[in-house]
C-alpha cells in the first residue's frame, strides 16, 4: 500500500475514501442492490402486482425449467449459444478481413471506416426499422435481389431457416466496424521488418499471414473474441426489433422478457432466467478466457 | 480501455433491457402510497390506452370535452403500441407505481379463474382483480346502458363487475375481401369451406394469389382458431358458448379432451389447406403495414385474414377499394360459419385511484350514446351498447347483417406460468406451411406438453 | 500493360472493392430508408423499391408536427449530456486512489469493481426502488439514476497508471489539494480516454430506449427514442412517415458522429493499444510499495 501524498496528516486516512464514496454508494444502491434481489426473486412465485402474494419458494423455479418447460428453456438456451457462436466467429472473421482490407492510411480510407463504424451510433431501434424494412417480402428490396440471384423466393425474417442468420448478420453489420479499428490498430503496431524479412524467404502471402500477422495478432483477437461473446449473450432488443423472437429466434435474453411482460407475467421465473443467463456468461467468459490466453502464450 | 468502452455501451444496452423486466418485480412497491381523496383545485385525470390511432384521437376528444366540462381538471393520456411488448411494459409500471386513474385492459374473460381444485393461482389481470385492485363498477350508473352478460363475461368476477367492455372486434375468424375483384373473376362471396377452397383454386389459376395474412408476428392464428371456434361451436345458439368453453377448459383439464382429438385434427386440416393458397413469403409480412399493402394491391390477394380493428385503416389506406368484412368459412355447413367475437378495449378504476370519482365522470362522458357512437366510428368495433347500434361503414355490411349472430371466441385450456407455452396452444410458426413441422405431431407434442404439465 | 498502368488499375480496383463494401453494405440501409422519406404513401405501396418520383417533403413536416420531437429532443440531450459527464467525472475520482493503490486492498477494490461488470443484467428491481426513493417518472430521478448506475469506470485505472506518480507528489509538495489535482492535472492528462469514453457514453445514453420506457411514463418527459417508438405504434402502417421520423430522430447523432468520427475511430484504435492487455478479468493492481 503507498501513501497518499495530499491532504494533511488527519486528512490522509480518509480522503482516498471519500473520493471513491459518491460513485461506489451510487454504484451499491442502483446496480448491486437490484442486481443481488434477482437472485432472491429466482427462489419466489411472484406475479409482481400490488396486492398479489410473494411466496417463498425454494427451487420451485429451476425444477419447472428443467421438467415442464424443459423443452421452452432449452431451445432458449439452444439459440442463444448459437447465436453467440454465430456472432462471434462471423464478427471476427469479417472484422478482420475489412481490418486487412482498410488498415494502410490512404486516401478515401478514413471515410470507409468511418462508415463501417457508423451503424454502431443508432440506436436498435432504428436498426429494427431499417432492416424490417429492407427484409419486408413485398416492399423491401432483399427479395428482388434475392429472387434474382437464386431464382428462389424467401419471408427472410419470417423464414425459420434464415431468420436467427439474418439476425446474426445484422447484429455483425452493427458492430464489425469496431472489431475493425481493435485490429487496425493491432495490425499497425506489427513491425515492417517481420515482414520485409519473411518476403525475403519468399514466403507468399497466405504464408506470411499464417506465421506473422495472425500469431502477432493474438490479443486483438483475445479482446475482439470476449468482447464480442460477452456483449450478445444477453442480447434482446435487436431481436425484439427484427423478429420478436418468432421463427427460431428466441434466445434466453427474449424468453425472459416474455415471461415477465407476457399476459401472465412471472417475476420469479424471469429472474430465474434472468440468474441463468448471467450463468452461462460466466462460464462462457471464463471458458473463452481460458483458452485464448493459453492459444496468446503458446502462439 | 478499449474494453471497457465497449462493455460500457454494450452494457447500458443490456442494462435498459433489463429495466425493461422491473415492472414486473414492481409490485414490492405496493406498500407504498394508498388510496384516497384526491382534492386541491387542479386536478389530474390519468388514462392509459394501447395505441389504436383512431382509438386514441377519439379518447383525445372525449378529454377535451371532460376537460372543457370540468374546469381545473386536466386530462393526461399515456399510450404505447401493443408491438414489442411496449404496452404491457407501460401498463404494469402504471400499475405498479400506482399513478393512474383509468387504465385500458385487455378483458380477462372466465378462462383466466381456473377452479381451485386445479391448484393454478391466476397472475397478471385476473390477480388484480381477484385482489381488489380495481373498482367493482357494477353499480355505476352508466353500466345500465351495456349489456349485463356481456359486460359479466369480459370482466366479471364473482358478483362484481370489474371493468366496462367498450369495444369488441372479430378477430380470430376474421376475413376480408375485395369485392370487385371477386366480382371480376364472378364469384360470390364464399359460405362453406368447400366453396372457399373451388373459389381459390379457380383465383390461382387466372394467376391471382388468392390469401394475404401478416405471418411475421402470427396473424395465422385467425384463421386457426377461426376454424375450431367454428368446428366446435357448429350451429348451437351463440348464448351456449360459454357453458361450452368452460366445459372445454374442463375437460381438457380431466384429460377427457386433447389437441390429438380427430377435431383438432381436422382444423389442422383445413387451416393447412387454406394456407396453401397464402402469399408464400407470407411468414415475413409484418402485421403493421399488412393492411397498407393489401389495401394498396387491388389487383392482387382477394382475401386477408385480419381483425376488424383493421378495417377503418384499410379504407383509410386506400379510400378507393370495395372491401368487405366476413367470418371466414371453416366448416362445410354454411350457418356455422360464424363470427367468433373478441371482447377487447375495458376500462378499469384502480382502487387506490386517488380520483375515483372524476374517473367515473370521465366513464360517464366517454359511454354517454353521443360519444359512444363516434367511438364506434372511429374504431370500428362492434357495439356493446344495446340502445347504439353498430354503425354502418362502407367495409361493415357483412357484419352489421351477422355479426349479432357471432359468439365469444374459443377460450383456452387452463394452464398456469408454470406450463410450457405449447401446452396451450400449438406453435404455428414452427408447423406447417410456417414451419416445418406436421400438423399431426404439432398437434402431439402440445397433447404431450399439456398432459403432463397437468399433471395426467 | 506497363508497370505504372497495372498499379493504378489495382488501386482503383481497391478503391472500388472498398467503396462497394464500405457504402454498399454499410450505408446503403440507412440511405435506403432515407429515400423512402420523401415518396408519399400510395407511391411507396405502388413502387416500394423505386425513386421518388415526384420528391416529396411534406413527411418530414408531418412527421415533425405529429411527433412533438422538439421537446423531446431537449430531453434527449439532457439525458445524455448529465450523466455522461457525471459518470465521466466520479470515474475519474473512482480510478485514481484505486490506481495509486492508496487503500489496504486496492486489489481487491479493483477485483470487486471488475466482477460488477458481469453480473446478472439484474437490474430488475431497480423500478421498485425507483418508486420507493423517488426517482421514478422525475427528470431529476432519472438523470441520478444513470448518472450513478455506470459508476464502475475501472478501465480508467489502467490509464491513470501510465500517468507518473512523481507529478503527484511533485504537485502534493506544491500545495496542490486532491480535487484540484485531478481537474487541472490528471484529467488533461487523460484527454483521450475521457472524449472516447464521453461520445460512446453520449451515444448510449442518447439511444437508451427501455429505461425511459419504463421510468418515465410522462410523456412531458420523454427522450426522442421513446417518442419514436411511440410514434411507430401510431403510424406504423405509413412507411415513408416512419421513414422519415426515424431520419429525423437518427440526425443529430449522425451529425455528431460525423463531427467527433475522426476522435471516436482513431479512439477505439488508439485505446485497443492500451486496452489489449487488459482483458484479464481481475488483473490485480500491481502494489507499488
Amino acid at each position: 500500500m503507498s501513501t497518499i501524498p495530499f491532504g494533511t496528516r488527519r486528512t490522509r486516512r480518509w480522503l482516498p475514501w471519500a473520493s471513491i464514496a459518491v460513485p461506489t454508494i451510487g454504484w451499491l444502491i442502483f446496480g448491486l442492490f437490484p442486481s443481488v434481489s434477482t437472485v432472491f426473486f429466482s427462489f419466489t412465485e411472484y406475479s409482481g402486482f400490488p396486492g398479489t402474494p410473494l411466496h417463498f419458494c425454494g427451487m420451485c423455479n429451476y425444477s419447472n425449467a428443467f421438467n415442464s418447460s424443459w423443452s421452452d428453456f432449452s431451445s432458449s438456451v439452444e439459440v442463444t449459444l448459437k447465436y453467440v457462436a454465430g456472432v462471434t466467429v462471423l464478427q471476427i472473421a469479417i472484422g478482420l478481413g475489412l481490418a486487412l482490407l482498410l488498415r494502410h492510411r490512404r486516401k478515401g480510407f478514413g471515410l470507409y471506416r468511418a462508415l463501417i463504424f457508423m451503424p454502431q451510433v443508432f440506436s436498435v431501434t432504428i436498426v429494427g426499422v431499417l432492416f424490417s424494412l429492407v427484409f419486408d417480402p413485398q416492399n423491401g428490396p432483399a427479395e428482388p435481389i434475392y429472387h434474382g440471384l437464386t431464382g428462389g423466393t424467401s419471408a427472410f425474417l419470417g423464414d425459420q431457416n434464415w431468420a436467427l442468420a439474418l439476425v446474426v448478420l445484422i447484429n455483425v453489420w452493427m458492430f464489425s466496424g469496431y472489431t475493425m479499428l481493435v485490429y487496425i490498430a493491432a495490425l499497425r503496431r506489427i513491425p515492417p521488418e517481420l515482414y520485409e524479412a519473411a518476403s525475403l524467404d519468399g514466403a507468399g502471402r497466405f504464408r506470411t499471414f499464417r506465421h506473422i500477422t495472425w500469431p502477432l495478432l493474438a490479443n486483438a483477437t483475445t479482446v475482439n473474441v470476449f468482447l464480442t461473446a460477452m456483449g450478445c449473450v444477453g442480447e434482446y432488443a435487436l431481436i425484439r426489433v427484427l423478429t420478436d423472437g418468432n421463427y427460431g429466434t428466441k434466445t434466453l435474453g427474449m424468453y425472459m422478457f416474455d415471461t415477465a411482460f407476457g399476459v401472465n407475467p412471472s417475476l420469479g421465473y424471469g429472474s430465474m432466467l434472468a440468474v441463468w443467463q448471467f450463468i452461462i456468461t460466466l462460464v462462457i467468459g471464463s471458458v473463452l478466457l481460458f483458452f485464448l490466453r493459453r492459444r496468446e502464450v503458446t502462439l | 480501455m478499449a474494453r471497457s468502452i465497449y462493455l460500457q455501451s454494450r452494457r447500458s444496452r443490456r442494462a435498459l433491457a433489463v429495466v425493461a423486466a422491473l415492472p414486473l418485480a414492481a409490485g414490492l412497491a405496493a406498500c407504498g402510497s394508498s388510496g384516497g381523496s384526491g382534492s386541491g383545485s387542479s386536478q389530474t385525470l390519468t388514462i392509459a390506452m394501447w395505441t389504436n390511432p383512431a382509438a386514441v384521437s377519439q379518447t383525445e376528444k372525449v378529454n377535451a370535452e371532460f376537460e372543457k366540462q370540468h374546469p381545473g381538471v386536466k386530462v393526461k393520456m399515456q399510450t404505447a403500441p401493443t408491438a414489442g411488448n411496449a404496452w404491457p411494459t407501460l401498463w404494469q409500471s402504471l400499475v405498479s407505481a400506482k399513478s393512474v386513474d383509468v387504465l385500458a385492459q385487455f378483458p380477462p374473460t372466465p378462462a383466466s379463474y381456473p377452479p381451485a381444485s386445479t391448484g393454478i393461482i391466476p397472475q397478471g389481470t385476473p390477480a388484480l382483480i381477484q385482489s381488489g385492485q380495481f373498482v367493482d363498477l357494477s353499480n355505476q350508473p352508466f353500466m345500465k346502458r351495456f349489456d349485463p352478460a356481456a359486460q359479466k363475461y369480459a370482466m366479471g368476477y364473482n358478483n362484481g363487475i370489474y371493468g366496462v367492455m367498450t369495444a369488441e372486434y372479430v378477430n380470430n375468424s376474421g376475413m376480408f375481401y375485395k369485392k370487385d375483384l371477386l366480382a371480376k373473376y364472378g364469384l360470390s362471396v364464399p359460405t362453406t369451406y368447400g366453396q372457399f377452397i373451388s373459389e381459390m383454386d379457380t383465383l390461382k389459376a387466372k394467376g391471382v394469389t388468392p390469401l394475404y395474412v401478416a405471418g411475421k408476428d402470427g396473424y395465422q392464428s385467425i384463421p386457426w382458431f377461426g376454424i375450431i371456434n367454428q368446428l366446435l361451436m357448429q350451429d348451437k345458439p351463440s348464448t351456449d358458448a360459454p357453458a361450452l368453453w368452460n366445459k372445454r377448459a374442463q375437460d381438457f383439464w380431466s384429460g377427457a379432451q386433447s389437441w390429438t382429438d380427430p377435431v383438432y385434427a381436422d382444423a389442422a386440416q383445413r387451416y393447412e389447406k387454406i394456407l396453401t393458397y397464402m402469399e408464400p413469403n407470407a411468414a415475413g409480412v409484418p402485421a403493421q403495414s399488412a393492411p397498407g399493402v393489401w389495401a394498396a394491391k387491388a389487383n392482387d390477394f382477394p382475401f386477408f385474414f385480419d381483425g376488424s380493428y383493421d378495417g377503418n385503416t384499410i379504407a383509410q389506406d386506400n379510400p378507393g377499394l370495395n372491401f368487405g368484412f366476413m367470418a371466414m368459412p371453416g366448416a362445410d355447413t354454411a350457418s356455422w360459419n360464424r363470427a367468433a367475437l373478441a371482447p377487447d378495449l375495458s376500462w378499469v378504476v384502480p382502487t387506490w385511484s386517488k380520483h375515483q370519482q372524476l374517473a367515473m365522470e370521465w366513464l360517464d362522458l366517454f359511454t354517454q350514446p353521443d360519444n359512444y357512437t363516434a367511438w364506434l366510428k372511429a374504431t370500428g368495433s362492434i357495439s356493446t351498447e344495446p340502445s347504439v347500434p353498430t354503425p354502418t361503414l362502407s367495409w361493415t355490411d357483412w357484419l352489421a347483417a351477422h355479426a349479432s349472430q357471432g359468439y365469444p371466441n374459443v377460450q383456452p385450456p387452463w394452464t398456469s406460468t408454470k406450463f410450457p407455452k405449447v401446452a396451450g396452444d400449438i406453435d404455428r410458426t414452427k408447423m406447417q406451411p410456417f414451419g416445418s413441422q406436421s400438423p399431426a405431431s404439432a398437434l402431439k407434442e402440445a397433447a404431450d406438453a399439456y398432459k403432463s404439465a397437468a399433471g395426467h | 500493360m506497363s508497370l505504372r498502368l497495372k498499379e493504378i488499375a489495382r488501386t482503383g480496383g481497391l478503391q472500388l472493392v472498398c467503396i462497394v463494401i464500405s457504402v454498399g453494405f454499410f450505408a446503403l440501409p440507412l440511405i435506403y430508408l432515407a429515400l423512402q422519406a420523401f415518396k408519399t404513401n400510395n407511391e411507396f405501396l405502388n413502387n416500394p423499391t423505386g425513386l421518388p418520383h415526384p420528391w416529396t417533403f411534406s413527411n418530414f413536416s408531418d412527421a415533425w408536427s405529429e411527433g412533438d420531437f422538439s421537446n423531446e429532443m431537449v430531453n434527449s440531450l439532457l439525458y445524455a449530456i448529465v450523466p455522461d459527464v457525471v459518470t465521466l467525472i466520479l470515474g475519474v475520482f473512482l480510478a485514481f486512489p484505486i490506481s495509486r493503490g492508496w487503500f489496504k486492498h486496492s486489489n481487491v477494490l479493483y477485483g470487486f469493481f471488475v466482477f460488477s461488470g458481469f453480473l446478472p443484467a439484474g437490474l430488475i428491481p431497480l423500478f421498485i426502488e425507483a418508486q420507493k426513493i423517488g426517482t421514478y417518472n422525475s427528470r431529476i430521478g432519472y438523470l441520478i439514476m444513470t448518472s450513478l448506475t455506470g459508476a464502475g469506470f475501472f478501465f480508467f485505472v489502467g490509464y491513470i497508471k501510465t500517468i507518473p506518480r512523481e507529478m503527484d507528489e511533485a504537485a502534493a509538495l506544491d500545495g496542490c489539494g486532491y480535487i484540484r489535482y485531478i481537474f487541472t492535472m490528471i484529467v488533461p492528462q487523460m484527454k483521450p480516454a475521457l472524449a472516447t469514453f464521453g461520445i460512446f457514453g453520449f451515444v448510449a445514453g442518447w439511444n437508451n430506449l427501455i429505461l425511459p420506457l419504463v421510468m418515465l411514463n410522462d410523456q412531458s418527459l420523454w427522450p426522442v427514442t421513446r417518442g419514436l417508438f411511440s410514434f411507430f405504434g401510431q403510424y406504423s402502417s405509413q412507411w415513408p412517415l416512419v421513414a422519415a421520423a426515424t431520419i429525423i430522430v437518427a440526425l443529430p447523432i449522425l451529425v455528431v458522429f460525423a463531427i467527433l468520427q475522426r476522435n471516436l475511430v482513431e479512439g477505439v484504435a488508439g485505446g485497443a493499444a492500451a486496452g489489449s492487455g487488459g482483458v484479464a478479468v481481475a488483473q490485480p493492481v500491481e502494489n507499488n510499495e
